[in-house]
């Protein structure tokens, strides 16, 4: 056995417990910490590397069309705010922008590594948007980098609204590019071409920002009837992205 | 005296490589290129070290070895499933089997190894996803699921001839 192997090395009393004292504890760090030297240092030898600021310019440009989209949601909303004082205006941004080092987008993890860590104000649930709308959570920190879990993630679940049936249903990613929308009502009427989004009172997560249009539904699923939703971000496209920090 | 110190630094020097090889894992996952993918999914690393591993250290080193790697592997996940139950398994049946399989004139075999080992670690995967989501029934039926196990197997097994047998080579030196 390593490092008393089958035929090249034997166990080698006291030397050997050290040493594997030390192996378990290096992994358990590893795990413990959640990669942080790995993901710190390959951000730090990877830093030439990264998108240039032409990608930059070409998320604040896509950040405009983000903006008219959501003028129709925020007017709506507006109203609604008057009426409920109490409910806290979230809609103030304070936003950084990072860019992605890593995307394992496909294949089992859909996730993606951002430049940008608990050094610069990151915490975990922090809402990261691309161009056009939300993309995912920071699932987890380390000082230079962050892990964003993707909408798309199996696993994820986030609250959402559709606003013009003003109803809340629950996005689930599924792994695959498109996720799924579970609402709790049995009877809906929503149509293929509605836009949802975050919910106007969501505290975890921006208001009214746009996440994608309803693709197809099945209203003959049980118990409840779902939607399949297409993301107006596609998270392999993009390069730098905005994290909201709170 | 001679014999005994020379063996003694050769066992550390050999300790050093493997360990050094194994760290280099979690950097070829961040860091692999992106022309070494196949539909976008790249090749399985930690298969690529264990199959060797196990092969020339046994059964009991097999195990731990795919221990430690999905531990490794395991903090750059999402943290919903695990890397380790496919990794021991796969050391334990690897480490059964004689490492004279892995020379380059068998490399069918090396081939044959890593595919069916990256099968079985997407099966593992697969369930585990079914599991955490009962509600979806056909999950293992998902042409996602399908298309990220054929690729990774596919990419994993036209490599494995090449670094399983590289690595053991250099292991040996």
């Amino acid at each position: 056995m390593f490092p008393f192997g089958r035929s090249a090395f034997r166990w080698n009393k006291s030397r050997d417990i050290w040493l594997w004292i030390i192996i378990i504890a290096f992994f358990g760090l590893v795990r413990w910490s959640k990669g942080t030297i790995f993901a710190d240092s390959y951000a730090f030898i990877s830093r030439p590397f990264w998108p240039g600021p032409t990608q930059k310019d070409w998320i604040f440009n896509g950040v405009n069309l983000e903006n008219q989209s959501r003028i129709e949601l925020l007017e709506e909303d507006n109203k609604r705010l008057r009426k409920m004082l109490s409910i806290q205006d979230k809609s103030k941004k304070n936003l950084i922008s990072a860019a992605v080092i890593f995307r394992p987008s496909t294949g089992w993890w859909h996730q993606m590594e951002l430049g940008k860590g608990s050094l610069n104000g990151v915490s975990v649930g922090n809402a990261v948007i691309g161009p056009g709308g939300l993309l995912g959570r920071v699932n987890s920190v380390t000082p230079t980098t962050s892990r964003v879990r993707l909408l798309t993630s199996p696993g994820s679940k986030i609250g959402v609204w559709v606003p013009r049936i003003k109803r809340h249903g629950i996005l689930m990613g599924k792994g695959s590019s498109r996720p799924i929308l579970s609402f709790i009502d049995k009877k809906i009427d929503v149509i293929p071409g509605d836009v949802i989004s975050t919910s106007p009172a969501s505290t975890l997560l921006p208001p009214n920002l746009p996440i994608g249009v309803i693709q197809k539904i099945d209203k003959k699923s049980i118990p409840v009837p779902f939607a399949t939703v297409q993301l107006i971000v596609a998270p392999e496209a993009i390069d730098w992205v905005q994290i909201q920090v709170r | 005296m001679g014999t005994d110190s020379s063996a003694l630094i050769m066992r550390n020097n050999n300790i050093l490589l493997i360990l050094f090889s194994a760290l280099l894992i979690p950097w070829l996952t961040l860091a692999g290129p992106n022309w070494l993918t196949l539909s976008k999914v790249s090749p399985n690393w930690g298969i690529l070290w264990l199959l060797p591993f196990s092969l020339k250290y046994g059964r009991t080193s097999g195990i731990l070895g795919g221990f430690f790697i999905g531990i490794l592997l395991d903090s750059f996940s999402l943290g919903d499933v695990t890397h380790i139950p496919a990794f021991m398994l796969l050391g334990f049946w690897w480490g059964g089997f004689d490492k004279a399989i892995l020379f380059i004139r068998k490399s069918f075999n090396t081939f044959t190894l890593a595919f069916l080992g990256s099968l079985l670690f997407g099966v593992s995967f697969a369930v585990q996803f079914q599991l955490i989501d009962l509600q979806n029934a056909d999950i293992l039926l998902k042409s996602w699921i399908l298309q990220t196990l054929l690729s990774q197997a596919i990419l994993t097994s036209l490599l494995a001839p090449i670094i399983s047998s590289w690595l053991l080579f250099f292991w040996r030196r």
